[in-house]
């Protein structure tokens, strides 16, 4: 049986002072998938992620999460995810506690509790009365999901999330997507340029290039038995570069 | 959307900024005492006494309303804006309008809150230094009738023109994006008011000039169609700069 696509995006279009920097964009992403949305640096990747979240309106085309319109059901299509878009941003003034705690506010029927649990699970409870302005960037990050795990999601989406991170920081951000993908069946989607740690973390793919999805589907279908450098030599042949 | 406000005034009120303000017109206050009670009899412009002081204090602290709002303004939309974090609520089940909305509303409680601290603080400082006094007085003419109640309706009065500004501010941080500007602008459109009054009407629509004078008609024998007009002047203020405000943020594309 063929299940909907929890996100999708139909004839996605964008342009910037005459400039289409995202043209056409047709992605499925499906229920369970940890799904890699790869592009180098000005491809599109940060536009596409931004007209996902309602951040910025498409010139033409639609966004559907979970069966939901964005452009015509914003507030149902928006509850069923959670994203970090560019850098983890809050009110550094405010500790993290009081910044969920502030989000939290915004999430109808939430219970309060959900602030520690997800606290917990981004490992961020000793650190919680803290101000955020103390933190770095890797518990900002944290906290970030943290943010993003507030209402329960099906889906989340993550622009480039280890940039700027360092080893640790790269390695505990990977194994907190396995972990909730696997054990809480939390759907994702990453955008990335980093190939080798994209093959490691996701099950499906989709390449952009200059506003356009040259190639989506899943790892193994795409590049057969995966070996270290499979999904790098896969976005080369695309890209053509 | 109730929700929303009380994010929006939580963060208000944990800015230091706020606080600082309160100092500040603490300090004013006592620049004021201090002038009184310290410069020659014959200097003295008109006499003053406690109950009559917060309305001394409401009419000669414009310029800390205008810097308060500027800087409130550019902290809630510009600065948000520029760091990011306007991102935080927008990826909520929110709609845009509910955003401005809100912010409008926590600032205007701002401001209340502000214009109630000065009056608060200067029935206290001016009824310690100059004792309550016999009767009301307004720039040393003694007014009649309940003095406190007069004060309210004055305090009540003052905060209108401040609203408008306060969204016409709102529109210039949404369109600018930018925290020297924001501020930068509030400091010329104050700095531009008292030369428009060269200009004869002119000055009738500028807001800082309603800033500055319309709780004043209220003892000034203004008739109830003066005061009526000034109300559309302010009112259109509100309503303009909101409704483009608010058309504003909801085609806005949000790229920091």
């Amino acid at each position: 049986m063929i299940s909907n696509p929890l996100l999708e995006t139909r004839n996605l279009t964008k342009s910037f002072r005459g400039r289409k920097i995202v043209d056409n964009l047709n992605l499925k992403v499906m229920k369970g998938d940890v799904y890699g949305f790869l592009g180098r640096n000005g491809q599109g990747k940060t536009t596409t992620i931004r007209m996902i979240t309602g951040l910025i309106f498409p010139d033409s085309g639609d966004v559907m999460i979970n069966g939901y319109n964005l452009k015509t059901d914003f507030k149902r299509a928006i509850s069923q995810i959670g994203a970090i878009v560019e850098s983890p941003t809050f009110y550094d003034y405010l500790s993290g506690h009081e910044n969920l705690s502030l989000m939290a506010n915004l999430v109808p029927g939430l219970n309060k509790s959900r602030i520690d649990e997800v606290l917990e699970i981004v490992r961020l409870t000793n650190r919680a009365k803290d101000k955020v302005k103390t933190y770095s960037l890797g518990m900002k990050q944290r906290l970030g999901i943290a943010n993003a795990l507030l209402n329960n999601p099906q889906l989340i989406i993550l622009d480039e999330p280890t940039n700027g991170l360092d080893p640790q920081g790269m390695k505990e951000i990977k194994e907190m997507i396995v972990q909730l993908s696997s054990e809480k069946n939390i759907t994702f989607f990453i955008s990335s340029h980093l190939l080798h740690e994209m093959q490691q973390l996701c099950n499906r793919i989709g390449i952009i290039n200059d506003g356009k999805l040259l190639v989506e589907g899943s790892i193994k279908e795409l590049v057969g038995n995966p070996t270290d450098n499979s999904l790098e030599k896969l976005y080369f042949e695309a890209t053509g570069e | 959307m109730l929700r929303l406000v009380k994010n929006e005034l939580y963060k208000v009120f944990r800015l230091r900024k706020f606080y600082l303000f309160m100092g500040a017109i603490l300090a004013l206050q006592l620049v004021e005492i201090f002038q009184y009670k310290f410069l020659p009899q014959g200097k003295v412009v008109f006499p003053l006494n406690g109950q009559s002081f917060p309305l001394e204090m409401i009419g000669g602290n414009s310029i800390i309303m205008v810097m308060f709002i500027a800087v409130l303004v550019a902290d809630m939309f510009a600065d948000e804006y520029r760091n990011g974090s306007f991102k935080l609520v927008l990826l909520r089940p929110v709609s845009r309008i509910q955003f401005i909305s809100a912010k409008a509303i926590a600032l205007l409680a701002s401001i209340m809150a502000i214009v109630c601290f000065t009056v608060i603080t200067a029935y206290i400082t001016g009824t310690i230094v100059f004792t309550w006094g016999n009767q009301l007085l307004f720039q040393g003419v003694p007014i009649d009738g309940n003095s406190i109640a007069i004060t309210l309706k004055l305090t009540i009065a003052s905060i209108l023109p401040s609203a408008g500004f306060g969204m016409l501010v709102i529109f210039i941080a949404l369109i600018t994006e930018n925290i020297g500007i924001t501020i930068g602008s509030a400091l010329a459109l104050f700095i531009i008011s008292p030369l428009l009054e060269r200009y004869g009407n002119i000055s009738n629509y500028s807001i800082i000039h309603l800033m500055n004078t319309f709780h004043e008609m209220f003892i000034n024998n203004a008739t109830l169609v003066q005061i009526y007009a000034k109300i559309v002047v302010i009112i259109a203020y509100v309503v303009l700069f909101y409704i483009s405000s608010a058309i504003f943020m909801k085609r806005k594309d949000v790229l920091l």
